[in-house]
């Protein structure tokens, strides 16, 4: 079980905390408590979404964050910041980097983890309409930030 | 299904696309051409996520995860440790004949493991630094913390070390401290491209990796003027 999912609670972390050091920790602090509730495992199958379910509330908890709150103003300055960034060649990478965290989580459960928004909705304890809304949200924002400035210009005439 | 309908379903579950919304980028190019738009963008994404793993890490948690347990900790434990004076045995004897290669090499090899840390821009400060180089036995003459774009702890030969980045005026470079891991005189190397010194610190040793001579050269000169290594 660990060699299959480390790598994607690894990715998954990283994203969340953007740190090696403690996403590996979170991983590590993951494995512990599921090993201790093995019992809970319906199937091989839920395994990874258990899993992931669990390191999300250990990424909670360890931010002393019980649910992750997020405004739309949030998203609207990302995306009034994106008129004038000049995007570096990992813009893709800094882009999500810069997505508050309340889209970038389920939009990473749904990447990295290949969820439909029903699952992530459970994972993260948001209707699936939010979970959509969020999705819908992150992409766009995503977007606005990775277009080149000369297609920014044109869109903006 | 309508333009809209796609568009919002397109944005929020792009791999799951209900069977109405292939038939309607049939009949529609403008949403068709955008479906084809997102699908690139998708697959820039999930490149974009699927950062590099170091690829001891599943062992890691093995062997942390059996420690944690119950009753069998001591067992595993003094197996571990076994292990490790075994490592240690052969490694010491192997050390007797192996040159310096094998830690060159593995510095190496880490720095193409973390390609993403080279686009880091950690603020680091004096103290982080400070910290960092007296870890291996040396002390900071002059800080260039403000030229540090990257400090973390990681696994090198040995045990744990700091994987340090700093931009010089010839590009930027990586040093790596191993300060379990001792040498007694500075070793040079070339290997997957990139040029690699490793220098006995106050305590163990660091590899500096670059991309070129001059920047390898120039980080050596930086480090003598910032940092003495306590003997």
């Amino acid at each position: 079980m660990v060699h299959a999912h480390s790598s994607d609670l690894y990715r998954f972390a990283y994203w969340l905390c953007r740190d090696r050091g403690i996403a590996e920790d979170l991983v590590q602090e993951t494995f512990t408590r599921a090993w201790a509730n093995w019992k809970d495992v319906r199937d091989e199958k839920s395994a990874k979404g258990w899993l992931l379910t669990i390191l999300h509330h250990e990424h909670a908890r360890l931010f002393e964050k019980k649910r992750i709150e997020i405004s739309d103003d949030d998203l609207n300055d990302l995306m009034v910041a994106a008129e004038t960034d000049v995007l570096g060649e990992l813009e893709m990478r800094d882009a999500l980097w810069k997505l508050p965290e309340g889209f970038r989580e389920p939009l990473l459960l749904q990447v990295l983890g290949g969820f439909t928004c029903a699952e992530i909705a459970t994972m993260v304890n948001l209707s699936e309409m939010n979970v959509m809304q969020r999705l819908t949200r992150a992409r766009q924002a995503l977007r606005k930030m990775m277009e080149p400035d000369t297609q920014r210009r044109a869109n903006k005439l | 299904m309508n333009c809209l309908q796609f568009r919002r379903t397109k944005l929020a579950t792009p791999r799951q696309m209900p069977n109405d919304a292939a038939i309607h980028a049939l009949e529609c190019p403008s949403c068709a051409e955008f479906a084809r738009d997102m699908d690139r963008f998708e697959s820039q994404l999930e490149v974009a996520v699927n950062i590099p793993v170091d690829p001891g890490l599943a062992q890691r948690i093995v062997l942390d995860g059996k420690l944690k347990t119950g009753r069998r900790t001591r067992l595993y434990a003094i197996a571990a440790s076994a292990l490790l004076v075994s490592a240690l045995a052969v490694g010491i004897g192997y050390r007797q004949f192996a040159p310096d290669t094998r830690m060159l090499h593995a510095s190496v090899d880490h720095v193409l493991g973390e390609p993403y840390a080279f686009d880091s821009k950690q603020a680091v400060t004096q103290d982080d630094l400070k910290l960092a180089v007296g870890n291996s036995g040396g002390d900071l003459k002059k800080d260039f913390a403000n030229a540090v774009i990257y400090l973390h702890d990681c696994p090198v030969p040995g045990g744990v070390g700091k994987h340090i980045i700093w931009v010089t005026p010839r590009g930027k470079v990586t040093l790596i401290t191993m300060p379990n891991q001792t040498v007694h005189w500075r070793a040079e190397g070339e290997y997957k491209g990139l040029i690699t010194a490793l220098r006995p610190a106050g305590r163990g040793s660091f590899a500096i990796v670059a991309d070129n001579e001059a920047a390898l050269k120039t980080a050596e000169a930086m480090l003598d003027q910032h940092i003495h290594w306590r003997s």
